[in-house]
Formats: C-alpha cells, structure tokens, sequence
C-alpha cells in the first residue's frame, strides 16, 4: 500500500470538512475520490499535500509520515498535485512553465549557477530536453514556445498536468483535471491519464464526471460531509446506496 | 545607425555578440567622447543607479517582493567601507569587499525575518528597518559623526607591484571602476535570471502556491535572492560614498529608494535591461530639465513624464520598446530566446 490516510479530522469553526477519513491508494492504481461539493475531496488534497494541517489523524507514505511537512517537502517525496481551478504560470513560455515543473530534477545553487561552467550547461540542456519530452507526452509540443496565459483553457488544463509531471511524480494527485473540458478534450485527458499510469504513476483522482471516474479508477472512494461513505470497484460503489443517497438525497 | 541596417544584422543574427560588445566599445570609450568633466559626473551617477535598480529588480522584477528599504543596503555597503577606511585606515578596496559582505547580512537578517511571511510583511519591515538603520547613523555620534556625516573619506587605489600606486582620484578612472562593478552586476543578474534558479523566483512570483507543488522551497528562494540583491546594492553604497568623498545619514533617504523603484518600474521590472536603460534615462532627466527650465518646472515636468510613461507603457520601456521591435522585425520561433519572466508583451486591453 502506497499512501494511506488515517482518521484524518480537520474542523473549520464548526465545520467538520474532514471527520475522521481513512483509506488507502494503491501504487500503480488509479484511485478516486468522489462526492458531493463540500464532501472534503479539496480539503482531504490540501492535507495530504502539506498546505493544510490535520488537527487528527496520519498521513502515511511508503510508511513515512507527511503530517507537519511543507507542500515543497512532500513534493520531494515524489507527491504532486494539480489544482481545482486552473494553474499555471501565465507569463511564462509552455516550455518555461514546465522547466519550473521540473525544478527538482535539476541541483545547481546559486553559487553553481553564477560559476557557470560545463555541468551546470549540461544540466540546463538535460532540463530542456526532458521538458520537451514531457509536452511531447501531453500533446503541447506545437505550444513549447507561446505564452501560457494565453493558451485557451482546455491547452492549459494540459499544461497543469505536464508541469505536475515534470515533477516526476510518483503519486499524482488530479484535482478536477476534466472540469470545463470538452468532449474531445476529455477524451484526450483519458488517453494521457491512460500514459501516465503506463509510466507506473500511481494517481489519485478528483472528479465530478462520474462516466470518466468509473470507466478510468481501479478503486473509488466516496466521501460525505467529511467520511467515507463508500468505498471499493467502481461497479460495486457506483450502485453503493450511500453514494446514491449522497448525491440525490434521501427524500 | 541606421533602423534598416540595425534589422538586417538583427533578422540573420549572424553575430550575436556583435551589438553587446559595439555598446560596450561605447561605454568604455564614454570618458574620451563626453564633452566635459559634468558629463562625466552624470555617467558615473547613472552607473551607481544602475546597479541599484538591477539589484532592487531581482526582488521586484524577479520574485515580485517589494523592498521599500533598500536604501538601507546602499547606506550600510557605503557607511561599512567609509568607516573601515577612515577610522581604521583599511585599504580601500578591502572595506569596499566587506561593505558588500555587510550589506548582504544585513539583507539575510531582513529576509529571514520577514520573507516567511513576505508580501506586505517584507515591505514593512524593508521599510522599518531603513528608518532604524537612518537613526543609528543620526545618533551614534561617536562613530558616525552624526547628521555632520564624514568627510575626507579616501579614494579607492591599488598597489600595482613595480608600477607603484594607482589611484582612482580623476573621474575619468572613477567611471571605468564603476562601469566594471556595473557589468558585473548585469552579469550576476543575468547568470541568475537565466538558469534554474530564477525560474524558481519567477515561479514564486506567478504562483506560490504552484510553485510549493512542484517542490520550490520558497522562502530559501527568496532570502538568498534579498542577499544577492542587498550586496549588490552595498556595492552602489561603497561606490557612492569613496566617489563622493562624503557620507551623512543623507545616505538612506528615502527618496533614494523611491528613485529606486521609479527606474525600475518605468525601465521595465523583471526585464535584464530595463533597470538599466531605467537608471540611465532618470539619471539624465533631471540634469535636462535643469538645463532647460527653471527650478519651478523642474519637478513638475519630471512627475508629468513619469506619468505619460507608466499610463502608456505599463510594462515599462524595455518591454514595450521589444514589444514594438518583434512586430517590426518578425523572426523565426527558433531563434526568439525567451529569459524566465520576460513576458512577451501582453497590452491590457484599454
């Protein structure tokens, strides 16, 4: 088991987003977490990834602990994650933005870089050809040189994925990745997610497009004001009557 | 040189160090083509301000964290290697080295503090600490000398073995020390803007939290980027002070860190060049406008053109001038070199 969260509590005044979550996310799996809006799915990204703290509760990867890291040092441990609402660099070139993506994979100070010299030339060209790899790899490559806040939307959805990616992730955490695309697009979303996974990148997916979830998780964990309601094969949790109360209510 | 020609040689780039090295011929040439000693004068002011804009540039240009203090470093580099060299009678050029060792503690003290926080918090406290470091200078009179400030500050030399000593007394040498610390400062800039660890600060400045993900650890980013920045500027400070002689707690007025800002924002922020290009043309303007106007005007004039100039070229000069330059000159994408964070010229829709 790759990444595991237990009991997590995570209060806002009198709002329980997280009351006491537990599961586990496989390596090589594509695991999902579904729910109505406010379930904690966000919330649940934010703990796991440094840039909330849980008031309870652990947060396990490869058996070392995650709770009190900063998001920079949970990245070094090979999580990355995307967010809900689009995120990129605007001023940058696509390829700029993905060289940032990148920035772990790279070691020279800045004592280094002011030196100069032939390692830090080699490592700067490494950089850049691993960063046309990566947008070869999500279909950008014809983009490498534009401004990214001038990419149209679905582009920069893209491009949040290769620039996690250039990370060289592990796990990576998808946050809404479909959210706003269109038809062809998300088709070209499922196909990535599809080479990614290839990749052996465990992934961990948010999402509302439940046709996406199902057809794409190994594994779907449905959350509710702050718990697990269900959880197991998509086919068992999709006609699960939790989920189903969940989301259309009880009435 | 004519724009037609200028496009030609730019379209091919067949020698691309062919424009740096004839601007560099020009200015090293300046003290044999300027008219006289005044002209002089201003060139070498323009070379302090320079540094001191492309040093406030890194921070502002580059990581987007605005420090209103930095006339706090110019006057900690100048009152480190006055005080060395006057009281001490160190060499010159060893209290010039350690004013810019001073300076960049002092900005790893500031960065440290505040840049955990950073944003509005670093403006505050840049700003806080440059009213406190103003008031040691004004009250500690026995080792600064108070508002009198101190005078007879020596000049830089260097013993040259078997050519005996040589000094930087004419303004002409003077120019050519403070041409050389000025290159060196570009270089430093450009060395950091172009590799991966200014695309970390750039990545700060577009989007932290984004930035976090990917595993820049911001704050390291941001205080070695206030050290670098502060000893630059403890360079224009030492620079400042063996030139003129003389430093007073004048030194950290306010109204230097205002300037500051002013050429960077109207030269182009987060640009290599328009620090630079920002610094020469506001060091110039106001010698002109005293030239051509009476003192009345002189202000008034200097704040209208500072206006026109923001209000229509929002980006600053640089950016707009190569906005306007690729339009004219329209090259292939393979030979457009992009440095993290000049943007390419978005206008805001007006």
């Amino acid at each position: 088991m790759s990444l595991r969260v237990d009991d997590l509590m995570l209060r806002f005044g009198g709002v329980a987003a997280l009351a006491g979550v537990s599961f586990e996310a496989a390596s090589n799996q594509i695991t999902s977490l579904i729910g109505p809006n406010g379930a904690g799915k966000t919330t649940l990204f934010n703990v796991v990834t440094g840039y909330l703290r849980p008031q309870r509760g652990e947060v396990r990867y490869e058996n070392a602990s995650l709770v009190g890291l900063r998001p920079y040092q949970v990245a070094e441990r090979g999580i990355v994650r995307t967010f809900q609402k689009t995120s990129v660099f605007p001023a940058v070139t696509v390829r700029e933005n993905v060289l940032i993506g990148l920035h772990l994979q790279g070691s020279s100070g800045v004592l280094a870089v002011l030196r100069g010299g032939r390692r830090v030339r080699e490592e700067e060209a490494r950089l850049r050809q691993a960063a046309d790899e990566v947008l070869a790899l999500v279909g950008l490559a014809h983009r490498a040189d534009d401004v990214a806040g001038a990419l149209p939307y679905g582009e920069q959805r893209l491009l949040e994925v290769a620039i996690a990616l250039g990370a060289r992730p592990r796990l990576l955490l998808l946050d809404e990745p479909a959210a706003g695309l269109n038809t062809g697009e998300r088709q070209a979303l499922i196909a990535l997610i599809g080479r990614i996974r290839e990749q052996g990148i465990a992934i961990l997916l948010v999402e509302h497009d439940m046709r996406l979830v199902m057809g794409i998780s190994d594994h779907v964990v449905c959350l509710d004001h702050g718990q697990v309601v269900a959880r197991g094969a998509p086919a068992e949790v999709q006609v699960h009557p939790e989920v189903i109360r969940a989301y259309l209510g009880s009435g | 040189m004519s724009a037609s020609v200028a496009r030609l040689a730019l379209a091919r780039r067949p020698w691309p160090w062919l424009g740096p090295l004839l601007v560099g011929i020009v200015l090293v040439a300046a003290p044999w083509w300027l008219p006289n000693q005044y002209h002089l004068h201003i060139a070498i002011q323009a070379g302090i301000f320079a540094i001191l804009a492309m040093s406030l540039n890194l921070l502002l240009g580059y990581t987007g964290q605005l420090s209103l203090g930095h006339a706090a470093f110019f006057g900690i580099g100048g009152y480190t290697s006055a005080l060395l060299g006057k009281h001490l009678g160190w060499p010159v050029f060893v209290g010039m080295v350690l004013a810019v060792v001073a300076a960049g503690l002092a900005g790893y003290l500031i960065g440290r503090l505040s840049l955990r926080l950073r944003g509005a918090y670093f403006v505050l406290v840049s700003l806080s600490f440059a009213g406190v470091v103003a008031l040691i200078a004004v009250n500690w009179m026995d080792l600064t000398n108070g508002p009198l400030g101190l005078p007879g500050i020596p000049e830089p030399a260097i013993a040259i073995p078997g050519l005996g000593e040589f000094s930087f007394r004419s303004k002409e040498s003077y120019y050519l020390l403070v041409l050389a610390c000025a290159a060196v400062s570009y270089f430093v800039c450009h060395r950091l803007v172009c590799s991966r660890f200014g695309r970390a600060c750039v990545a700060l400045r577009e989007n932290e939290t984004l930035a976090q993900a990917v595993g820049v650890n911001g704050t390291r980013y941001l205080v070695v980027t206030a050290v670098v920045s502060a000893a630059m500027a403890g360079a224009a400070g030492t620079l400042y002070v063996h030139y003129t002689r003389f430093v007073s707690p004048e030194i950290f007025l306010f109204s230097y860190t205002v300037t500051m800002v002013v050429m960077v924002v109207a030269g182009g922020k987060g640009t290599l060049l328009g620090p630079v290009v920002g610094a020469i043309l506001f060091t110039i303007l106001p010698e002109v406008l005293r030239a051509v106007t009476s003192y009345q005007w002189q202000m008034l004039v200097y704040g209208i053109l500072l206006i026109l100039t923001i209000f229509f070229l929002p980006k600053g000069i640089v950016p707009a001038v190569a906005g306007w330059w690729r339009r004219v000159a329209p090259r292939p994408a393979a030979a457009t070199r992009t440095v993290a964070g000049e943007a390419e010229a978005h206008e805001p829709a007006r």
